[in-house]
């Protein structure tokens, strides 16, 4: 319990600054409008509910942020089934019968966990009236994608024997998970004010864990009473060894970097348009990985027993297993591989410039994972009570590894701080028919 | 601020509450079907390869060598430790000079070796193991030899051999060791006309630049004592004796067949019997009953020969190299058969024991050989046993059962399997019916469960030469219950029984080595997926 609290407390949040303009003479308005770094954030407030204007006054010389947001999403299996691995219980036949009546084609399934801390830091004057900073973060991102037909996810939660002489087929399924660290410095700057503003990080990359694994073809015949499986596939198999992440020894480690930019297209509306890619890079895993093609095919009839008679020695000799026969003789390798960078753009419009209570974005998001689509957004950020710096999210989304989803979130930002909570999928909250997926996220601020 | 902290304390305590407090696994059940495991069986994977004759299209044949030593090792030239000590001491106190000579001796030493009267030998191994006391107040000069331990002709010879002052209530002790390994001894003596004896020459002086020593009365002055130890010759001439080795009512056990019961019927079988005598010195040998004991119906099969109940001599070896030997050894034959003897009879009685009364005899005649037997380290009688049997019989309600012993499988209840149905998919190519069952018994071997009860596997048909035409195909069922898997997990042990009746009933069948059984095992279940 103590480790936990300890991972979630220094690894689980990270926190993300933003440098606050320096004219103590803007208006309300104005500092909203120049708030330099808020479109770029890579973390909850940019990808999610991003409110920029009005939370924190102009004399911060650094802001950090601790935050941590995890969701999972697919277009077949639901939320309640993929919660079984979270909060672990027995899937049962209508769990699974759900899954299986939502699937229509090939399924995906996505699973995005990212925590961390960020530190911005405009030292002293000259870079506050410059309106530039530099960034500190590390973080924790883990990502998972899978593709998947319905033969494949039927055999695996419900087994081959329903497919008594009949053949699975498996084609184009696919597999791929990866975990890394991240460290990045980067700096960031408004060219003009008001106008046009970037930023750019570099960083090293930690490799914790990659599997990648791609079914070009792949079946499986199941003789009518048991005596034998036809396997056959074609694909590759790449997965990292634990020592992987064990630091110092046999390392697998890369460099990535972000870019990003914004411009404010006009003043009375303040149209702005952003975008960014995050996490471009690679990670060179270490020369113990298991990384492989095959193209084969075999007829499985058991495990073969040599020496069954010998049942007085205390072991029995036991030939080509499955597995050994599914992988092939072992090869270990090294490989460079692309990180899942992701690519956004949003363009943002202050829906109510009189009282400023309202504001819509619309956006689009890709990660390079396998089975991802572009995700689009649309979302509205609402002060509830005018008084009171408390704001209702409200959003869609469409794409990604589902189809139409929702969520929600509040936010609440008194002084130097400013917290958030959400949702980021909400299966079941307008329809449990098409929505899928789960998520949530949560952003603790502080200004200094 | 502080309204802040706490809300941020008590959303992190509750997501980690949450995340901990859920010990139950990630679980599903899926319906498999498919193979499990599969062997093949042939002769050659019920008896060893070292046993069979296998020759391309003919029945396979068993042969079964072994050679038995007929005499007990070292028992020949079983030579006892032999120690000699040699003290010096006076009556009365006496002051002796320096360079006073304390012994000189020259000592014929017998070893005591019974019935041998040795007159060479060469030491494969073996030592001197000297100790040597001195209570004199100077140091000790001494020496010794033996001029008939030769090593590449050179007598075995120790001089000017120092020992430092001792005293009388604290003497000097040195011990030392000599490997004597290699060495040749004469052991004829001095005059060269007798055996077992050796000469031994042992001299020792006060040291003349010494101040003299005070010998007290009737405590020894100084003390030798030579132990000529584990001896045992490469190679020994001379005459070995008359021995008699006799083993009388003695039993060897043949477990293995105490897993068998019912009707054998054998063809044929023989036993070619070879006796050796690489020992130069005459034997004698008889074998006066050799008989299979079936313990469990308490019947026995005497064997009859001419040889049993006859002294069979053997000529004595000759000390001429051969084959690699140092000597030529005499060899005779005789053969057992089923024209000659009931060898035949005696193993379809199955014996589980062998019961046998042999005396052999070394120089029946005494020493006719004037002290010239010899005998190496690796010479005796041996006799060569081959049992030779074509591997084809008929067998009735021939039942192999052997009883396994076992852990009981671990947690058996807890199994991801908890029903399925098992089917094994048989080929017989044996031209028997097959009936193999499982007894699960508990720790006090009551019966808990059974397995393929009571379900044949056709025999293979043959034809006219009584060959397999073509396998039999058949399959045997059994189930995985949760009473099953209660009841593995309390087995300890397992009783496994293969029964066999040959078909065509009471018709001799040869057996070839491609004759085979094979085994599938496959299943259909329910398996619980747990992800831990």
């Amino acid at each position: 319990m103590k480790k936990a609290i300890f991972s979630f407390l220094f690894l689980g949040l990270s926190f993300t600054s933003i440098l606050a303009q320096t004219n103590p003479a803007n208006d309300t308005v104005k500092i909203r409008n120049t708030y330099m770094f808020l479109p770029q954030l890579p973390t909850v407030l940019s990808e999610v509910y991003f409110h920029p204007y009005d939370y924190f006054t102009p004399y911060n010389k650094a802001i950090v942020e601790l935050y941590a947001k995890g969701s999972s999403n697919s277009n077949s299996i639901p939320t309640s089934f993929s919660n079984a691995f979270v909060n672990p219980k027995f899937i049962d036949n209508e769990l699974k019968s759900n899954a299986y009546d939502r699937l229509n084609g090939m399924g995906r399934f996505g699973l995005e966990l990212d925590f961390g801390v960020e530190a911005v830091v405009s030292p002293d004057s000259t870079w506050h009236d410059n309106l530039q900073a530099i960034t500190f973060s590390a973080g924790r991102q883990l990502v998972y994608g899978a593709e998947f037909s319905e033969d494949l996810l039927r055999t695996v939660f419900s087994g081959n024997a329903a497919y008594a002489d009949q053949t699975a087929n498996f084609d184009n399924s696919k597999l791929y998970a990866i975990g890394y660290q991240y460290f990045k410095i980067g700096y960031r700057k408004q060219l003009s004010k008001d106008r046009f503003g970037f930023f750019t990080n570099f960083g090293f990359a930690r490799g914790l864990n990659h599997t990648d694994i791609q079914l070009n073809s792949g079946s499986l015949y199941t003789e009518p009473s048991g005596q034998w499986l036809d396997l056959a596939w074609n694909g590759s198999y790449f997965t990292s060894t634990r020592s992987s992440n064990r630091m110092g020894e046999n390392p697998s480690n890369g460099y990535l970097m972000d870019l990003g930019f914004y411009k404010f297209l006009d003043q009375k509306y303040h149209w702005k348009l952003s975008a960014s890619v995050k996490d471009l890079g690679f990670i060179t895993w270490n020369a113990q990985s298991d990384n492989f093609k095959r193209d084969t095919s075999f007829r499985f009839t058991g495990l073969q027993f040599y020496d069954v008679l010998n049942y007085d020695d205390t072991t029995l000799v036991v030939g080509d297993s499955l597995l050994s026969r599914l992988r092939g003789a072992e090869e270990k390798a090294s490989e460079m591989k692309l990180l899942p960078f992701q690519l956004q753009a949003e363009l943002r419009y202050l829906a109510d410039p009189k009282t400023g209570r309202l504001l819509l974005t619309a956006g689009a998001r890709y990660r390079r994972i396998l089975g991802m689509r572009v995700e689009y957004s649309l979302r509205g950020n609402y002060r509830l009570i005018n008084t009171k710096p408390l704001y209702l999210n409200l959003g869609f989304t469409y794409g990604g590894f589902g189809n139409l989803n929702s969520n929600v979130g509040l936010e609440y930002k008194p002084n130097r701080h400013r917290i958030q909570i959400g949702t980021m999928y909400n299966e079941g909250f307008i329809s449990s028919k098409s929505l899928s997926g789960n998520g949530f996220y949560f952003s603790y601020m502080i200004l200094l | 601020m502080k309204r802040f902290y706490k809300l941020l304390s008590s959303c992190l305590l509750l997501l980690s509450i949450s995340a901990c407090n859920n010990e139950e696994s990630t679980s599903w059940e899926t319906e498999l079907l498919g193979p499990l495991a599969e062997t093949r069986l042939s002769i050659e994977d019920i008896i060893a390869d070292s046993l069979i004759i296998s020759n391309p299209g003919d029945p396979l044949v068993i042969k079964y060598e072994s050679t038995i030593s007929l005499i007990p090792s070292d028992s020949i030239l079983s030579i006892p430790d032999t120690t000699i000590e040699n003290s010096y001491s006076l009556p009365l106190d006496f002051n002796l000079p320096s360079g006073f000579e304390v012994f000189d001796i020259n000592q014929v030493i017998r070893f005591n070796y019974g019935e041998l009267q040795l007159t060479h030998a060469i030491l494969e191994s073996g030592s001197l193991e000297s100790e040597i006391t001195s209570s004199l107040d100077d140091p000790i000069l001494y020496g010794y030899s033996i001029p008939s331990a030769l090593f590449s002709a050179v007598p075995f010879s120790l001089i000017n051999q120092s020992l430092a002052a001792g005293s009388a209530t604290n003497p000097r002790v040195e011990q030392r060791s000599f490997s004597l390994a290699g060495y040749s001894l004469d052991l004829r003596g001095p005059d060269l006309n007798s055996s077992n004896e050796i000469q031994l020459i042992l001299d020792a002086q006060l040291d003349p630049s010494g101040d003299g020593s005070p010998v007290i009365a009737n405590v020894p002055a100084i003390k030798f004592k030579n132990t000529f130890k584990d001896f045992r010759p490469y190679f020994a001439k001379g005459y070995l004796g008359r021995q008699i080795f006799d083993n009388s009512n003695e039993s060897s056990d043949l477990g293995f067949m105490r897993n068998l019961e019912g009707n054998l019927n054998l063809d044929d079988a023989t036993l070619d019997l070879e006796l050796e005598n690489s020992i130069g010195a005459d034997f004698s040998f008889l074998v006066e009953q050799l008989k299979g004991v079936r313990t469990s119906t308490n019947t026995q099969v005497s064997l009859n020969h001419p040889m049993i109940g006859n002294i069979q001599h053997m000529g004595r070896a000759l000390n001429v190299a051969q084959d690699g030997n140092p000597y030529t050894p005499v060899v005779r034959n005789f053969q057992f058969n089923a024209s000659n003897s009931n060898l035949v009879q005696m193993l379809e009685l199955l014996p589980d024991q062998l019961h046998y009364s042999v005396r052999a005899e070394l120089n029946p005649l005494g020493n006719i050989s004037s002290g010239n037997d010899f005998i190496y380290s690796s010479s005796n009688a041996r006799a060569k046993v081959a049992v030779t049997m074509p591997l084809k019989f008929a067998a009735n309600a021939l039942v192999f059962q052997d009883t396994i012993s076992t852990a009981g499988l671990e947690n058996a209840t807890d199994s991801p399997v908890q029903n399925a149905d098992l089917k094994f998919f048989v080929e017989n190519g044996f031209p028997f019916d097959l009936m193999t069952e499982f007894w699960l018994l508990d720790q006090n071997k009551a019966l808990i469960d059974t397995i393929l009860i009571n379900q044949n596997i056709p025999a293979a048909p043959v034809d006219a030469d009584l060959r397999v035409i073509s396998p039999t195909k058949h399959i045997l069922q059994a189930k995985i219950t949760p009473a099953r898997l209660n009841a593995l997990e309390k087995t300890k042990y397992i009783v496994v029984r293969v029964r066999l009746n040959t078909q065509p009933e009471n018709t001799l069948l040869p057996m070839y080595a491609d004759y085979f059984v094979k085994v599938q095992l496959a299943g259909r279940g329910i398996y619980t997926v747990k992800l831990k």
